[in-house]
């Protein structure tokens, strides 16, 4: 079947989410944990076949590949209910177990040794299907496995396969909390660079906001994985429903990416998902549906940041502004509200769009999944390219200057083949990231079209002249 | 039938009465009086036989004078006395008003009609001459009573006249029948209280008074009848028309309800089994229905109203009756059974339980037949139609881009149907939907010809959806082919858009040159962007602003609607305004516009995959061009629809340029 994805699982945190991921899509399509399709969910009218394969037993499998350089995360998806449900064949533990201890050299070296093991599962994965049309990454920016052996394979990948998407869901380090990783900021820095460079699309899940979601809004003191990982995975399927319960558009990654991502390096999206809450929330506090939701509640709700799952910081010179939003609206939603509520979004300016192009809210009414009950009647997730989320990068940018400025805990990276010789690559990361600051703070300008990256020096102080958006 | 077998016992029941007034039998026999003066009575007298055929059997007097009557002794009436006079004269009256020549009243010959001015007025009337001198009291009572047997003995020629002009006036000559026989009886009557010598002038012109009165209305009538040939339905319209201009004559009035009834009651059989059956029993097409043979829109034509046929009781209910009947066929077409609707449809001038029954009977068609259309999965057939033609199943036809891209880029002259037809198989092998096997393929000539350069594939491409009884009463010619409309403007957008998408994953390679992208490429990716916005919004405003809550909209009045013509009316608004909104219909230039700025599109694509990167950056003035056409054109396609809009505010038009241009 056309359009297919193949979800690549990597490190602790990928392997969390994907499995968050994968029991949601389960649940959603009515296949039970071993992988067999219940009675009641026979009739459906969904898209199984993107994220899935029948094998001959007609039972489905997950197009998913779990790699991991420690055994502890996979093993207890190995021993959950849902073990059957992978392909065991596309579970891979590095033979030694060791990790990559927190070190993106080393994901990243074992990763290029482990290639040719690993580009087995992928190949056959890709020659399983019809029609590929891209990878999905989860993995987390900041450990060692997730974010240095990803990078190996997003550079690998795009190489291997230059016609094919890569989007990646990757998870940003919580900045509230004190790290026990001490050279995240070099594994950040690292990531990014190849982010920006080998992914196609970048959905930031960015922890700060995540474990601030869940403290302020859903009222959970101390928020475990599981509770962050719930809300992760509600992303992720619900930005996924067009593809999975297809209507009029976005019903392929690249119709559903190309919109969003006008220049190739600008393609950081943030999500806002609405209404938050969870089953802890309910239990504690009485009801909170006091009014009929409209499409416009939803709408506006989207477009406030307590809703964002970025933490940006204020956005004090308020120069900020949206390059593209999708809207996907799930529940009962009138269609003729749809043009209303844009209206008024309109009229009221409660997004402030970039200044140099063409652009709009767009809307997706997505059908759900009739097996999971919803205790709302409308819900909404909004994916948007934000030059904001520069602030994410700046802090990243920060944060590696201060240790690289004090040359802390190279010597780890040293031993690795990469660094063995300089630190070139570490610095060319930053680089790659600087620019992409300055280009996201270009696109708030008019002339961003102008902007050349090699020419950014005579451009820099652009912060305080904000250019009207009149235009 | 029953009509002859009726005139039969009328003619029996006449002889029967004669008898009775003492005529002999053999009378009948007798030569011919000589003021007969029809041609065919002419023609029986030159070959001196007896009564000529018509005369026999009809049956009718029309004062023949019997000559072995006449040869008897004749007493003079002047020399009698008044009260002599007064019983000879009423027997004469008597005689004479059930169309007997009298003794001393005599009817004038029959003018000729070609001689008189006023001919076919008194083609019917008889005048009568007095051989006798009595006093003026009795000669006037005798005068007032006269024209009963003039308009007698016209009713009777009348009802000879027009017994073969169809069933209905047939009916009502029955109805005249029987009123003749009640009129023949109350003659008897008078004829007893004669002999019984109770009777005088005065009180039989007063017994006769109201006879005298609804008889001169009937001839009127019937006169009427005759000249304008009023036959079938026309003669029913005409009758009720009678009635009306009788309000306030209860007893005459009365009269004319029941002929009318009686005259009716063939034409209401035959609607009640039209009614019922949706069959039509019409021997004398005075139906108001008719049918059609092998009609090629069945719906539009399989039946038709006939204009002329319809009584004016029905003119209000004609469109109602048609529609009915043809609901029952189409019902009986589909091969489903029904129980004919119990019905009590009978004519009452005076009321209106025969347009209720009417009303009961559509209902009750109505309903069979919106049975039958979901019986047989129509809103199943219309999401189908929905998905497919109206894009709302995006990944079929992403899908089948996928597979026929190739083939549809070629120019028509090239393209083989059958390969098409063959990758549409392949992709609707992966659906389960019941119906992919109505979808085809189709080759349409393009909307605007450009002139000079050969047709592209993807400008004439269409589905096709082939539908069977009864469904295809909805999804006509005409529906399916505005779904085509729909469809190719969707599907022309959808391809730019892919187009568009392509070159932006080519474009994504860009992102590895880590920044050092030159001036050109930023340029290119904007301009790439503008255009995809400006495809996208507009198929995002066309799928999402104008199908769905249109489509929403005609699904929520579908639950409501009660008849099929409804329900077609529905249909076609709701497609109707789809077109308009999506700019096909309403106005061609911006039709036109939308086409122009997908042809701007995909040459941009064309022209970014061909050129090799290092060519790119010399092309720079190209780029400058395709910028500066894409502009105009957006400018001008906006300028246009805000032109539109002024004159009218309520248009959804509007809402494209807010779309494709979000900060206004």
């Amino acid at each position: 079947m056309p359009s297919e994805i193949i979800t690549l699982q990597l490190g602790q945190c990928g392997n969390q989410i994907g499995f968050e991921f994968w029991k949601r899509l389960c649940m959603e399509h009515g296949i039970s944990p071993t992988g067999v399709l219940e009675d009641f969910a026979t009739d459906g009218v969904d898209r199984k076949d993107v994220f899935f394969y029948q094998a001959d037993d007609d039972h489905y499998i997950p197009r998913a590949v779990l790699l991991d350089l420690e055994p502890r995360v996979i093993n207890t998806i190995m021993t959950s209910a849902y073990s059957k449900l992978y392909n065991p064949e596309n579970v891979y533990l590095s033979k030694h177990g060791g990790g990559a201890g927190n070190n993106w050299a080393s994901g990243y070296s074992q990763g290029d040794k482990l290639q040719e093991e690993i580009f087995d599962i992928i190949d056959r994965e890709a020659d399983g299907s019809d029609s590929l049309e891209g990878f999905v990454l989860c993995h987390s920016i900041a450990g060692g496995t997730g974010s240095g052996m990803g990078s190996f394979l997003m550079e690998r990948i795009s190489d291997r396969y230059p016609k094919k998407l890569i989007q990646t869901y990757s998870v940003f380090p919580n900045q509230d909390e004190i790290s026990d990783v001490v050279v995240q900021p070099y594994n950040s820095m690292l990531t990014l660079k190849r982010l920006t460079t080998a992914a196609d699309s970048v959905v930031v899940l960015d922890n700060t906001a995540l474990n601030r979601i869940a403290s302020d809004r859903l009222h959970i003191q101390n928020p475990t994985f599981t509770q962050i990982n719930t809300l992760v995975s509600t992303i992720m399927s619900v930005s996924t429903t067009t593809l999975r319960y297809p209507a009029y558009m976005n019903n392929n990654l690249i119709g559903l990416t190309a919109p969003l991502i006008p220049t190739p390096h600008l393609h950081f999206l943030m999500t806002g998902y609405t209404p938050l809450t969870s089953d802890a929330n309910l239990s504690n506090s009485p009801a909170v549906n006091i009014r009929k939701t409209t499409v416009l509640d939803v709408m506006r709700r989207l477009l406030q940041p307590k809703n964002m799952m970025v933490s940006t910081g204020p956005d004090k010179t308020n120069h900020h502004c949206y390059i593209s939003i999708l809207n996907i609206i799930q529940g009962e939603v009138d269609p003729t509200q749809v043009h209303k509520s844009l209206q008024r979004i309109r009229e009221r300016k409660l997004a402030q769009f970039i200044p140099w192009g063409p652009t709009s809210i767009q809307v997706a009414l997505s059908r759900s999944s009739p097996y999971v009950q919803s205790s709302h009647r409308v819900s909404g997730l909004m994916l948007a390219n934000h030059t904001g989320i520069s602030a994410l990068f700046e802090r990243a940018l920060a944060q590696y200057d201060k240790l690289r400025k004090r040359g802390a805990f190279l010597d780890q990276f040293r031993r690795e083949d990469m660094f063995k010789d300089d630190l070139v690559e570490l610095d060319e990361s930053r680089e790659t990231v600087d620019c992409l600051v300055q280009e996201y703070e270009a696109a708030t300008r008019a002339d961003y079209l102008e902007f050349a990256a090699n020419k950014r020096s005579a451009q820099i102080d652009g912060a305080g002249d904000t250019p009207d958006s009149e235009n | 039938m029953q009509t002859e077998t009726n005139k039969v016992e009328n003619q029996d029941n006449l002889s029967e009465q004669l008898a009775t007034n003492g005529v002999e039998d053999q009378d009948l026999n007798e030569p011919l009086d000589q003021d007969f003066n029809e041609p065919a009575a002419e023609a029986a007298e030159a070959t001196a036989t007896d009564l000529p055929q018509e005369i026999r059997t009809s049956a009718l007097w029309d004062f023949y004078e019997v000559n072995g009557h006449e040869s008897q002794t004749q007493l003079k009436l002047e020399e009698l006395p008044f009260k002599q006079q007064e019983q000879l004269l009423m027997n004469d009256l008597i005689h004479v008003a059930i169309g007997m020549c009298g003794d001393y009243i005599k009817p004038k010959p029959r003018e000729d009609p070609d001689d008189c001015y006023e001919a076919a007025d008194r083609k019917y009337v008889r005048q009568f001459e007095f051989n006798f001198v009595v006093d003026e009291t009795l000669l006037e009572l005798v005068q007032q009573i006269l024209p009963l047997a003039s308009h007698f003995v016209g009713m009777q020629l009348i009802i000879a006249e027009t017994d073969a002009w169809g069933q209905t006036n047939k009916a009502l000559n029955v109805a005249l029948g029987e009123l003749t026989s009640d009129y023949y009886e109350m003659m008897q009557r008078l004829e007893q209280e004669l002999m019984l010598d109770r009777l005088t002038l005065i009180k039989l012109l007063y017994y006769l008074e109201p006879t005298i009165w609804s008889m001169s209305e009937i001839f009127e009538t019937l006169v009427q009848l005759e000249r304008h040939n009023y036959r079938g339905a026309a003669l029913l319209t005409y009758l009720c028309h009678r009635i009306k201009l009788l309000e306030g004559y209860a007893l005459t009035q009365e009269i004319f309800i029941k002929l009318t009834k009686g005259a009716a009651r063939p034409y209401m059989e035959m609607l009640q089994i039209w009614l019922q059956k949706g069959v039509i029993v019409d021997k004398y097409d005075e139906f108001l229905i008719e049918a059609r043979a092998q009609p090629v829109d069945y719906w539009a034509h399989s039946y038709a109203v006939r204009i002329g046929c319809i009584p004016s009781f029905l003119q209000q209910a004609a469109e109602k009756i048609l529609r009915t009947g043809k609901y029952l066929n189409v019902v009986r077409k589909c091969g489903k059974r029904f129980e004919p609707l119990n019905l009590q449809l009978d004519f009452n001038p005076s009321n209106n339980q025969h347009l209720l029954a009417i009303d009961a009977a559509f209902d009750y068609a109505a309903r069979l037949l919106l049975d039958v259309l979901h019986e047989h999965d129509l809103l199943g057939h219309l999401l189908a139609m929905k998905r497919y033609f109206l894009l709302q199943q995006g990944d079929f036809i992403l899908q089948f881009m996928d597979e026929c891209e190739q083939e549809l880029s070629q120019s028509v002259s090239q393209l083989l149907p059958i390969n098409l037809e063959h990758l549409l198989q392949i992709v609707l092998g992966f659906s389960t939907d019941p119906y992919k096997d109505n979808l085809h393929c189709e080759l349409h000539a393009a909307v605007t010809t450009t002139t000079g350069t050969e047709l592209n594939a993807f400008d004439c491409f269409s589905f096709g959806y082939a539908v069977d009884w009864p469904i295809c009463l909805v999804l006509n010619q005409r529906a399916i082919g505005k779904y085509q409309q729909l469809f190719r403007q969707l599907f022309y957008c959808k391809h730019v858009e892919r187009q568009l998408s392509n070159i932006w994953k080519d474009n994504a390679t860009a992102k590895q040159l880590n920044s050092t992208a030159p001036l050109l490429y930023q340029a290119a990716f904007g301009l790439r962007q503008r255009m995809l916005n400006a495809i996208q919004n507009l198929e995002y405003y066309m799928l999402i602003e104008v199908i769905e809550p249109h489509w929403h909209l005609f699904t929520q009045k579908l639950t409501q609607v009660q008849n099929m013509d409804a329900l077609l009316e529905l249909h076609e608004e709701f497609l109707d305004l789809c077109l308009k909104h999506c700019m096909i219909a309403e106005a061609l230039q911006l039709h036109q516009a939308i086409r122009k700025l997908c042809g701007v599109c995909l040459k941009f694509c064309a022209f970014i995959k061909t050129t090799e990167s290092q060519q790119l950056l010399k092309s720079s003035q190209l780029f400058t061009f395709f910028d500066e056409r894409l502009s105009s054109l957006l400018i001008t396609f906006l300028k246009q629809i805000i032109e539109l809009t002024k004159n009218n505010t309520t248009d959804c038009f509007r809402n494209v340029v807010h779309r494709i241009n979000f900060n206004g």
